[in-house]
């Protein structure tokens, strides 16, 4: 007859605390709450950022709203023109603004600028109070990717992924 | 932002500052840290699909470049190491997240600066004292890396001694 001393042994094997299971189903509830709290995180930055930032094209579909409102950007400045003002269309994430600043500065077709200043959306640019001319953009991401792969390298160095596990362990287990 | 090798230089450098004070002692964690200086940059993704694809999807990601919102994904990873290793992972993927953050509130703010306080607010800070493409930062990094770096070795030499 099987005693219950002898269920427990039996079953002892597939108790959480002997198995990857227990500790396992700890950790992917864990993972699963971390990851809804970023989600609301993001949901949350997502309503209260788009009411304090505003893209381009959702300038251009309400100009009145944004009359003399401040902008900040980035991005490639094209057809530029200088003469006792510098005025050039910023080009930033796939859509484009005409921008003029009271005076000369020395920036090219394609140069990387940064402009900030207030909108002037019935005469339809920007009125530039700061500008800043980015001198060498291309060593910012030759050096990123070399940050990158520094990071990289000094990560896998120690850690490798065990798909078995789910998990990174170390190289030297 | 500096470039990553700016965050990963100066990472590197508060890792052996660390291991010179005896904090740490084992190399696998430099790596990690290394990788939490890249962490809040995931907010790229969201700049990179809005400038390729056309899908404005950057206030989501904007949580990733906040100091709690990155601390919770740094968190969040660590549960991707073995339970033994998962508080040590949590602690430098974060202190590779706060070098990130510290940098980025001396730059000249794009987009308004960090939102230092999110969730609580919205307020974004800078300190405005460099530019994104200033060779300063890296500068700085590199040569404190190299300094810590000699001193490290120094006492290595002096303890086989």
């Amino acid at each position: 007859m099987e005693t219950r001393s002898d269920c427990r042994k039996q079953l002892a094997p597939y108790s959480p605390a002997n198995t990857q299971g227990g500790e396992g189903s700890g950790r992917w509830v864990s993972i699963l709450v971390l990851s809804l709290l970023l989600a609301s995180f993001c949901v949350y930055a997502h309503r209260g950022y788009s009411k304090r930032h505003s893209s381009i094209s959702q300038i251009q579909a309400e100009p009145e709203r944004y009359e003399n409102v401040l902008f900040r950007g980035e991005g490639k400045a094209v057809e530029v023109r200088i003469t006792n003002s510098t005025s050039f269309t910023l080009r930033t994430l796939g859509e484009q603004i005409r921008v003029v600043y009271p005076g000369r500065v020395a920036i090219q077709n394609g140069s990387h600028v940064f402009v900030q200043g207030l909108l002037k959306t019935s005469k339809g640019y920007l009125d530039v109070t700061k500008i800043h001319v980015y001198g060498n953009i291309l060593r910012l991401y030759l050096l990123s990717i070399l940050g990158g792969c520094a990071a990289l390298f000094l990560f896998l160095r120690d850690w490798r992924f065990s798909r078995k596990e789910l998990k990174w362990v170390t190289r030297r287990a | 932002m500096p470039d990553w090798l700016t965050y990963v230089a100066s990472a590197a450098a508060v890792y052996t500052l660390l291991a010179l004070a005896g904090v740490c002692r084992s190399r696998r964690y430099l790596g990690v840290a290394a990788v939490g200086s890249l962490l809040p940059d995931i907010v790229k993704i969201g700049y990179v699909l809005r400038g390729y694809a056309h899908i404005d999807l950057v206030s989501y990601f904007i949580p990733f470049h906040t100091p709690v919102g990155s601390v919770v994904f740094a968190l969040l990873l660590s549960h991707f190491f073995d339970a033994s290793e998962r508080r040590k992972i949590f602690l430098y993927l974060s202190l590779g997240v706060s070098v990130h953050i510290l940098w980025d509130l001396t730059l000249h703010p794009y987009g308004g600066g960090q939102l230092v306080f999110f969730p609580l607010s919205f307020s974004q800070y800078s300190m405005g004292l460099f530019w994104a493409d200033s060779i300063i930062p890296l500068a700085i990094s590199s040569s404190s890396l190299a300094v810590v770096s000699g001193l490290s070795r120094r006492q290595r030499a002096a303890n086989r001694e």
